[in-house]
């Protein structure tokens, strides 16, 4: 039987666990191939652990026991060179970009008359800025695959 | 007796345009004046922004209506600066009532080709700036007991997508998230928190060759007549943009006592722009 996303590849930022890997299992199930990204690495300002290694490489697993490809790079959103060079180097490899899910997202709490500067910028910059810089490196990718 | 009468309001963009109109409508209705503008250039902006003599005629207009106003240069993006702006204002002006965080920026360009630079100037200043403006204020408008109104400075990009401004209108949309979480954590205290959301205004940070060239694209130096035909299409009604004291009466009426009960509004001032 043919999936719903057969034979098509998305980019999933925040895949280590959590929704972003619940994305990646689903899409594979259904016969996509996985471009999977992950800071994998503690954000101070964040009150809770963050993904790990371990947690990206049981995505891998997962993926793979769906007999589904999948690159699985640590990068951060907030830097867009790193993550369009992650994006760049998984299409080299898996051939085509179809799906994007800007997933990668942290919350931090406070209200907003004694919230730190640091956690207002970890916030902007991961939701909101690493979400515009995972929409512009896929769209070049996207464009070719409409025009091939 | 003015409808603002012995109150003290903070402007930030206060200089020109939208801003100094605030000032002076403000002034005009019995409001002292803690004006703040940055009165430099920003590297990604193409039209060239205020300058200290803006903000100096800003002075002198709110001076020739016998209101006091003590205006100063600091840029939003940098917290600490602001805040020292606006205590040294309140320990001047003896109060703090109203909050208008009008400073911003409008630069173009799809999302796909937008340098870093460009976005990060957009979202730190009409943005993270907004939010400086409303976190230095907060303490000063606790202060007394009295309440307050914070006026956030949107857009009808806040409200609505508009191609080539992605930076700008996910800063604005941000603003609302921000006015909205404000007006529930500041009702107790009862200061209130709305946003207004202009359309095309006839300021400079609107009318200047980059945004002709936005509405313009088929022509090579359009001027702001060949922009009036395609700017009045957005529009309900039949006009090309509306003037800035167009926004400032909405920002004196969410300021004063007559709008009490009213937080958490978005409220459009935009020729009917949004139900278009």
């Amino acid at each position: 039987m043919t999936g719903r996303v057969e034979g098509k590849v998305a980019f999933i930022t925040g895949a280590a666990r959590g929704l972003g890997r619940s994305h990646a299992i689903r899409l594979a199930q259904e016969g996509a191939d996985i471009i999977a990204v992950d800071l994998c690495q503690q954000v101070e300002s964040v009150p809770y652990p963050l993904a790990t290694p371990a947690d990206l490489a049981q995505t891998v697993k997962e993926v793979e026991a769906l007999d589904r490809r999948i690159i699985a790079t640590q990068a951060d959103v907030r830097d867009y060179g790193a993550l369009k060079a992650v994006l760049d180097d998984g299409v080299a490899q898996l051939g085509r970009l179809d799906i994007v899910c800007a997933n990668a997202g942290i919350t931090t709490f406070g209200k907003l008359d004694v919230l730190s500067e640091q956690g207002w910028q970890d916030v902007i910059d991961t939701n909101l800025t690493g979400v515009w810089h995972a929409a512009k490196a896929a769209i070049p990718h996207l464009r070719a695959a409409r025009s091939s | 007796m003015g409808r603002v009468e012995g109150k003290v309001a903070f402007i930030t963009g206060a200089a020109r345009g939208q801003g100094r109109s605030h000032a002076i409508r403000l002034a005009q209705e019995g409001a002292d004046i803690i004006a703040v503008e940055f009165a430099k250039q920003v590297d990604s902006v193409a039209y060239p922004m205020a300058t200290p003599d803006d903000l100096a005629e800003t002075v002198k207009q709110v001076e020739a209506l016998d209101r006091r106003i003590v205006a100063t240069q600091a840029d939003v993006r940098d917290y600490d600066a602001l805040k020292q702006a606006l205590d040294d204002g309140v320990a001047q002006l003896g109060r703090l009532d109203i909050v208008s965080a009008n400073a911003g920026i409008n630069t173009h360009g799809p999302l796909d080709e937008l340098p870093e630079q460009t976005w990060q100037d957009v979202i730190d200043i009409n943005l993270t700036g907004v939010w400086h403006t409303a976190k230095a204020a907060i303490p000063h408008l606790r202060a007394d007991g009295r309440g307050g109104s914070i006026i956030l400075t949107s857009s009808m990009a806040g409200l609505k997508a508009i191609a080539n401004t992605g930076h700008y209108t996910a800063a604005k949309h941000g603003v609302v998230g921000l006015m909205r979480t404000l007006a529930l954590e500041l009702a107790p205290d009862f200061i209130r928190v709305n946003s207004v959301h202009p359309g095309v205004v006839n300021s400079p940070m609107v009318m200047n060759p980059p945004t002709y060239r936005l509405f313009r694209p088929d022509l090579e130096n359009p001027t702001a007549d060949d922009m009036a035909g395609p700017a009045q299409a957005l529009h309900a009604l039949p006009i090309p943009w509306v003037e800035p004291v167009d926004i400032s009466n909405a920002v004196l009426w969410l300021a004063s006592d007559e709008s009490r009960y009213v937080t958490g509004v978005t409220l459009p001032v935009d020729a009917g722009w949004f139900v278009k």
